[in-house]
Parts: structure tokens; C-alpha cells; sequence
């Protein structure tokens, strides 16, 4: 079925919907509903489509990439319309970034920062109740009462007095569609209490059975790697450690070339793919290839420690100044965080001045699904069809219809699932889908694009390395009131999305995420500054952002000066959250939990005002190996909209990011990078599990996404468990086995 | 090569490089694309299949060792898919709400059946060293266990 969207009428609209008596396209009284909730930008986000059969269409706009927001964005829409939840059918959305854009990020379809539903989340209850109140309209309307004598069951108007009722079905056949969509106000909102889907925990995702059944859905491949069709030819590609490198010469095209069912060896862009009949050919041609760079020379004496030692000598460079990043959420922020004024001067007279550095390593995504793509480039290169999975599929096709020179409208993208996507499949190069698209126009066929585990990891777009130096004070009693948090770092935006980076204006930087990982109400005078240090290392945002590596400078931090204090980290923190009861309320819960009591080898963070936890460790002497043992997490959410999913995903970036603080390293020595595979990059494996306690405390506060909290605090907790068993500091991001010797043996 | 076997109980005929790995025999060549690709170099897990009733990386076995023997992969399980007669570790991978990207689940699924076949109740433990060879990033080990749990109990009764 083809949604029609744009500025078609609504009478257009219920002509060109074939098969459907009554539609409703939200996109006028949406933006509406975006004026009333002044900031949150005014995008349209949904379509919701009653069927004579009484089925009910939502449309999420959102990508899936595990994180569960297919199933979670229409739920929150049918709570409002009283759908019944058996009757609705999820689709994605039609691509258009009018309708579905991201207000976030500059009205693109995106979905990223763990915001699908969070920044939504109004919009999305609107559509629902205005669904509702149209249909209690048009029922009461025909029935000859006034609305006010109607109520709504599920999928059900009923008249009260006369227990009188129409199917949701039956009323979109009645006709009386109104001119305008009736107004809801806030009050008209169901009331938590009466709740039936969202956070109803028996409520299962639509996508599991599919993915069970190795990724079929309705009878289409939800993987675009899984798509196949007929002609098909596959590639792979090989790429640069570096971006911004130019092929020199393929040094044995030939002997590639010589393969059985090779049919080509062609350099698009940064890349030297080679096209075969077979996945195995194209693979192997891969593995053969050998290719020389621009830059090869100065690029073999790349070191990452060297590098991060010059990032860490710039961080004392005081004639390198940097960018207030606060600017221009402070006052979005309204009074949550310390004011910057003053702060350089509060420093400059303290008489006692503290001043650690920190330093966080380059992060790897690691997502199952490898960079992929199938194109198929027909009518002589004017139109093409792409399979993705993509986080911002508009900015997929756009990057199609570039390279390939032709309207957007003759591009056609299917919005796959992905195999993981952390932030990865952001990347506004699109390099993956470049690559099919020029070679499926080139050899006239159909194309599949993929990135082998090493390719998928040396174009790796990283979450950049950076040092940070923290320099504060403490007042008479112990608390920390300035703070100044100096980041060294390449800009992730800077490769994620050269546009937005470009665009600049008051947008934060995503090397330092101060608005995520939430700055202590102690502190009175607060700022965050970014040197931004451009390299050739790919990097981008990564689940968590900025916010991992600055969690991790503050939160070490913050350790260290309740232990020069002499006072209880747990409890240093508690103080710092003085007259903000619903987070102490997180530290007081996280104590008893964890039975906190100071034994060797806990150790605790805050990831922000809403999460905290606790991390017990083990330690190998010997190798340096630091387990956790168990982990005690305690949030504050408002209402969590799927509660069995976000335990899962809870537990899911915790697991991510116990790998990603220890055994999960990113290193080049002498231009080369010193992983390949999961062989030697770690990721976290079923015997890494610890024991997790995730508790949830109910909360008045706004709604947020629960996929990448937790993610900040596990890092720090770790450097302090060891810290509490050992008394020795790991003052770099990952804890990992060489940096733990060292410190040991410092 | 011509090569010989059986996949989910139906004869397979393929013609390929002797070399090629029979993880994309089975994905390109037969179709049965519910075997992922992960690393290639049986470092992950997402491509388990099962070869003559036990487990193993479909990325490390050749097609000139295939002649003659028996692959099941995830299609093979619940031949009838969702609307028939579902295998108890698929229903307990649904009731668990296992998945999160879903990517590896696959895998994890013929690694478990292959841990329930030798050892219909495994301890915790048991199970942990069994699927310490599967890879998740999403993370859902945690679920993982408990869906192995309950598909042992279910295989039992």
C-alpha cells in the first residue's frame, strides 16, 4: 500500500487511499499541536488509519535497530485512540522528513540519541486523543447526541445513556468526516491509572516472532542483507584505517581480476570494491587485494597513545582556547546547571585549586549487521530501489539520488530492520549505500554491498579519543562549586554529519554531552569547554554520545574528591544533589540495594539526575583483568512505555558497555589498527554477565529514552571499584587489562 | 565442485568453488537466508547451524566436505513457521521477548537447541560455558539463559 503524502486535501486523500473509507492525515493539526508545546519544534510524526474492518494502521516513524520503538511509538498513539491493541497493524511510515522529521536534528528523519519516543512523545499522544475525539464525534454526530454522552471502550463508541455502540470500524464508514480535526487539550489525555498498553508489561513487541524466524516478516527479509533478488551481483569493499584518502594504484588488479566469477575491481570514492557473481568470490578478492594510499608515509607513524599524549598536553595548552559547548542549552537547561560567569575568576582566587585529567579511548559500535546495501539502478541509471536499514532514511535516499545524479522522487528506499545500528548507521556519508548504487549502476544489475567484519571495523567511524581536565573547587564543606570541564577531542559530528557540523550555529557539540550526563545542582558556577582537534580518524556518534566520556572524567573525579574529603562517595554525591529529593532518591535506593557499606571493590556512579549505580569487581593481578561482578542500577522514569523491553535494553547497554570499559580497545600502532575481528576486539560475551539488579522508581519528571542512560555510569563505577579494592587509579576509558597493570605497577 | 547433502531434510545440489564456506551455500546458493553473517572467522556465533546433529560455524566449513551429510538451519526448526507448530526454544525465544536487534538470535537458538539435545537440563553454569561461543551486542544474554531455562523445562514435560 503507497501512502500518499505532501499537501494534498483530505478529500485528495480519501481518493487516491484505494480501499480505505476513512483516513486522517495528521500533518496540519500536528503542527498545531507542535505550536501549543512551544520547543519541541513543529513536525508532523504519524498517520494512524481506521479500516472499515476494523484494523487500525500506525505508522512509526521511527528506524528500528533493536531498540524496540517499532512496537513502542504506535502503542503510545493507540493508548490515547483507546485502540484495541489486537486489532493494530504497525507499518514504518512513508519517508518524509515534513511529516516525520526529527525536530532535534534539523527536521531529518533521524533516529538517534535514544529520542523516538522521548522527543515525541507529546505529538504522539496528540494524534491519538484527536483520533479518538474524531471518531466519538462522528458517532455521537450520527447518532443525533451531543459528544458529551459518548465515551470510548476499546476500539468501541458507546453511547452512555443507551449502552449504544459503534465498531471504530463502523464509524470510519459513516462519511461525516469534519472539515477540521476537533482540538484536544491536555485534560482530555487518558489518566495513567486507566493505562491498557503502555506500560503494560504483557504487551510484546511486534518484531520478536519475525526475528525469531530468522528475519521474515509478513513474508519481506526485515534485514537488508538478507534481500535477494534475481541477477543479483555481490561486492565488497575495502577501505582506509584513515579518511580522506585517495586510492594511489591497486597494486594486483589482475590477479583479483583472475578469480573465477570476479567480474570487477572499480574505486568509488575512498573505496576499491570488487564485484563478483558470488558473496565468496567478492570476498575472497577482498582478502587479496592489495591497495596503496595517499599519505602512506606520514600515516605508518600514527600512533594512538602518541596521539593521545598530544591531545593531553593540548588540554594544559591555555593558548588553545575553548568553546563554551553550555551555550545554548544552559538556558534550556533553566537553572539545573551552574552558570558559566564568573567561573574563570572563582577559579583563578580559590586558594586551593583541584585539577585531574582524564583520558577516554576510541569506541568501536561492533553492530552484528555489518555495513550492507542492495541497490538495483534501472530505466538506464534514472531510478533506483534501495534496501536499507538506515537511522535516517531520507538523508539515505538524498545521499542515493546525489551519486547516481537523479530526483529524489525516483529513488524508492524499503526501510529495513537492522542488525544493530548504536549510532553507526547515522553516518551521513552513506558510504555503504554509495557503493551499491554506483555499481549496480555500472554493471546494470542488481547490487548487494557487503562489508566484511574488517572492512566494517577499519572504516570504523569511531566515538573519538579525547582527554578531558577537570579543574575545581570545594567549599567549606567538601562540596564541589566551580567546575571546569575541558574536553580535547575531535567533533563526532564532523564525519557523522559534515552538514549539521557546518550548520553549527548554537547546536552543542557531540564530543562532550554536558546536557546528557547531568551537571551536580551543587555547583554553582559550571562550564564545559571543547577544543576541537580535527584528525583523519573516522569517527561518529556512538550510543551514549558525548556523554560516556564525560561521565567518565566527572564522575572519577567527583570520586576522587569524596575520598579527599573523607566523606562516603555514595554519599558526596547524595549531597550534591541537595534540594533535588527524586534524585537522592535514586542514591538513597541504589545504597540500600547494593548494601552499600564501603567494602572493597564497589564502587558507584551517577549517569545522570535520573540514574545511578553500583558495580562490584574482581580483579586478576596477574593479567590485569578487571570482572564485574554485579551490578546494582537504580533509575527514575516517568512512564515507561514498554516495560519488559526496556528491561531488556536496560540490561542490554549495560552488558555493551561492561566490554566497552574493559576488554573492548581500539588502538593503531604505526598507522596500522591493532584489531581486526572479534578475536581481538572483545566484546562482551554470555560469561561476562554479571548479576544485575535494575530497580525503577516512578517519577514526575519528563519523559526520557531509556537506551542509553546507563551506558554513562558504567565506566566510572568500574574505575572506582578498583580504585576501593586497590587504591590505585585507572584514569583512562577503557579500564582495560594494560592500563590496569599499569596503574598497578605505577 | 558438484556437492551433495541435505538441508532440513531435503536433498540439496549445489555447484560452487570447493572452498566456498557453507554459510553462503547456504544463504546465496539455497536461499535460506535466517544464517547470518557476523565475523566470518567463528568468532561470533551468528552462522551456527547444525552439521550431522551438532553445532558448528556454518563460515568454517567447506563445500568440499559437505558430500553426503545432514545441515538443519534455523528454517528447519519450525517447518509450518509461526501459524504451525512452533519448536519449543522458538516459543520460549517469544515468550522471553528475547530479541532486541534480533541479528544473532538465530544462532543463539541452534547453539541452545544443541546445548538441550546433549544435556536436557543444563545448570546455569552448564549453559553460560555452552553460549559463551554467541555474540550479542544489544546484550539480551540475560534472557537468553532464562529461554534456555524454559525450553528445557518444555522439551521434559
Amino acid at each position: 500500500m503507497t501512502i500518499q503524502t505532501g499537501n494534498q486535501t483530505r478529500r485528495e486523500f480519501l481518493k487516491t487511499g484505494a480501499g480505505l473509507a476513512f483516513a486522517i492525515p495528521l500533518a496540519s493539526k500536528l503542527s498545531l499541536a507542535g505550536a501549543q508545546t512551544a520547543g519541541n519544534g513543529a513536525v508532523a510524526n504519524s498517520y494512524v488509519i481506521l479500516k472499515p474492518d476494523n484494523r487500525i494502521t500506525i505508522y512509526t516513524h521511527a528506524s528500528e535497530m533493536g531498540q524496540g520503538s517499532y512496537t513502542g511509538v504506535p502503542m503510545v498513539i493507540a493508548e490515547e485512540l483507546d485502540a484495541d491493541w489486537n486489532l493494530v497493524d504497525i507499518e514504518f511510515s512513508p519517508l518524509s522528513d515534513e511529516l516525520y522529521g526529527n525536530p532535534r536534528y534539523y527536521g531529518f528523519m533521524l533516529t538517534i540519541g535514544s529520542d523516538a519516543i522521548s522527543t515525541f512523545y507529546e505529538k504522539l499522544r496528540f494524534s491519538g486523543a484527536q483520533i479518538r475525539k474524531t471518531v466519538m464525534q462522528m458517532a455521537a454526530d450520527n447518532w443525533g447526541v451531543p459528544i458529551g454522552e459518548v465515551h470510548t471502550e476499546p476500539s468501541l463508541v458507546v453511547h452512555s445513556p443507551t449502552g449504544r455502540s459503534m465498531t471504530y470500524g463502523e464509524v470510519s464508514m459513516l462519511g461525516n468526516v469534519p472539515e477540521t480535526l476537533p482540538e484536544v487539550d491536555e485534560s482530555e489525555y487518558k489518566q495513567v491509572e486507566d493505562y491498557r498498553i503502555v506500560n503494560n508489561r504483557d504487551i510484546q513487541r511486534r518484531d520478536t516472532p519475525g526475528k525469531v524466524f530468522g528475519g521474515v516478516m509478513n513474508g519481506e527479509k526485515m534485514f537488508s542483507m538478507d534481500v535477494r533478488l534475481p541477477g543479483m551481483l555481490y561486492a565488497t569493499s575495502k577501505r582506509n584505517h584513515f579518511g580522506n584518502r585517495e586510492v594511489v594504484r591497486i597494486v594486483n588488479e589482475d590477479e583479483v581480476l583472475a578469480l573465477p566469477d570476479v567480474i570487477g575491481v572499480d574505486v568509488i570514492l575512498d573505496s576499491v570494491t570488487v564485484i563478483a557473481r558470488t558473496y565468496e568470490a567478492a570476498r575472497k578478492g577482498e582478502q587479496l587485494l592489495q591497495v596503496e594510499w595517499s599519505n602512506a608515509e606520514e600515516d605508518a607513524r600514527y600512533n594512538s597513545d602518541e596521539e593521545l599524549e598530544r591531545l593531553k598536553a593540548i588540554a594544559y595548552d591555555e593558548s588553545r582556547e575553548g568553546i563554551d559547548v553550555m551555550g545554548h542549552w544552559r538556558a534550556r537547561l533553566r537553572g539545573q546547571v551552574g552558570q558559566a560567569e564568573g567561573l574563570d575568576e572563582a577559579l583563578a582566587s580559590a586558594d586551593e585549586v583541584h585539577q585531574r585529567l582524564y583520558t577516554t579511548g576510541f569506541m568501536y559500535h561492533a553492530q552484528m549487521e555489518t555495513m550492507n546495501a542492495v541497490v538495483d539502478v534501472t530505466d538506464d541509471g534514472r531510478k533506483a530501489e534501495v534496501w536499507a536499514g538506515t537511522q535516517g532514511p531520507t538523508q539515505t535516499r538524498m545521499r542515493v539520488a546525489e551519486v547516481l545524479e537523479i530526483p529524489i522522487e525516483n529513488v524508492t528506499l524499503h526501510r529495513n530492520f537492522m542488525g544493530g545500528g548504536f549510532g553507526r548507521k547515522a553516518v551521513r556519508s552513506h558510504d555503504n549505500f554509495v557503493e551499491a548504487a554506483m555499481l549496480s549502476k555500472m554493471y546494470e544489475a542488481p547490487v548487494k554491498v557487503i562489508w566484511s567484519r574488517e572492512n566494517d571495523l577499519i572504516a570504523g567511524h569511531y566515538r573519538p579519543h579525547g582527554a578531558h581536565l577537570v579543574t575545581a573547587t570545594r567549599n567549606d564543606r567538601g562540596a564541589i562549586d566551580n567546575f571546569l570541564h575541558r574536553t580535547v577531542s575531535d567533533e563526532p559530528l564532523r564525519w557523522g554529519d559534515p552538514e549539521r557540523f557546518e550548520r553549527g550555529d548554537s547546536r552543542p557539540y557531540l564530543a562532550a554531552s554536558f546536557w546528557n550526563g547531568a551537571i551536580y545542582p551543587a555547583v554553582e558556577k559550571f562550564r564545559g569547554d571543547v577544543v576541537m582537534e580535527f584528525t583523519d580518524t573516522r569517527v561518529c556518534a556512538m550510543r551514549g554520545i558525548g556523554g560516556v566520556a564525560t561521565a567518565f572524567a566527572r564522575e572519577c573525579f567527583v570520586d576522587e574528591m569524596a575520598h579527599e574529603t573523607g566523606i562516603d562517595p555514595l554519599e558526596y554525591r547524595r549531597r550534591l544533589f541537595e534540594g533535588q529529593p527524586e534524585s537522592q532518591l535514586v542514591f538513597d535506593t541504589l545504597k540500600e540495594r547494593c548494601n552499600w557499606d564501603g567494602r572493597p571493590g564497589l564502587g558507584c556512579a551517577m549517569g545522570s539526575a535520573s540514574y545511578a549505580l553500583a558495580v562490584e569487581i574482581d580483579l586478576d593481578e596477574r593479567t590485569g583483568i578487571v570482572k564485574p561482578t554485579k551490578i546494582w542500577a537504580v533509575a527514575s522514569y516517568a512512564v515507561v512505555v514498554e516495560p519488559s523491553n526496556a528491561e531488556n535494553s536496560f540490561y542490554g547497554q549495560l552488558m555493551l558497555y561492561v566490554g566497552a570499559s574493559t576488554s573492548e580497545e581500539i588502538t593503531f600502532r604505526d598507522g596500522k589498527q591493532e584489531q581486526s575481528n572479534f578475536h581481538n576486539f572483545q566484546i562482551a560475551r554470555m560469561a561476562d554477565v554479571p548479576e544485575i539488579d535494575v530497580h525503577v522508581i516512578p517519577s514526575e519528571s519528563r519523559q526520557i529514552g531509556t537506551s542509553d542512560g546507563p551506558a554513562y555510569a558504567i565506566g566510572p563505577a568500574i574505575s572506582n571499584a578498583l580504585y576501593s579494592l586497590t587504591g590505585k587509579r585507572v584514569r583512562h576509558l577503557p579500564v582495560s587489562p594494560r592500563e590496569v597493570l599499569k596503574a598497578l605497577n605505577a | 565442485m558438484n556437492v551433495n547433502f541435505s538441508v532440513n531434510g531435503e536433498a540439496a545440489s549445489v555447484d560452487v568453488e570447493p572452498d566456498t564456506p557453507l554459510l553462503w551455500i547456504i544463504r546465496d546458493h539455497l536461499g535460506l537466508t535466517g544464517t547470518k553473517f557476523g565475523c566470518g572467522m567463528a568468532m561470533c556465533g551468528a552462522c551456527t547451524v547444525h552439521l550431522d546433529g551438532a553445532r558448528t560455524f556454518s563460515c568454517q566449513i567447506q563445500a568440499r566436505s559437505l558430500e553426503g551429510r545432514d545441515i538443519t538451519t534455523i528454517e528447519g526448526l519450525s517447518p509450518e513457521g509461526p501459524e504451525g507448530d512452533v519448536h519449543p526454544i522458538q516459543r520460549a525465544w517469544i515468550d522471553e521477548q528475547v530479541p532486541q536487534c534480533g541479528f544473532c538470535q538465530p544462532g543463539q537458538m541452534m547453539a541452545a537447541l544443541d546445548l538441550l539435545n546433549r544435556n536436557p537440563s543444563p545448570t546455569r553454569e552448564e549453559i553460560v560455558v555452552h553460549m559463551n561461543s554467541n555474540l550479542c551486542r544489544c546484550g539480551t544474554y540475560p534472557r537468553i539463559v532464562k529461554a534456555i531455562q524454559a525450553a528445557a523445562e518444555e522439551m521434559q514435560a
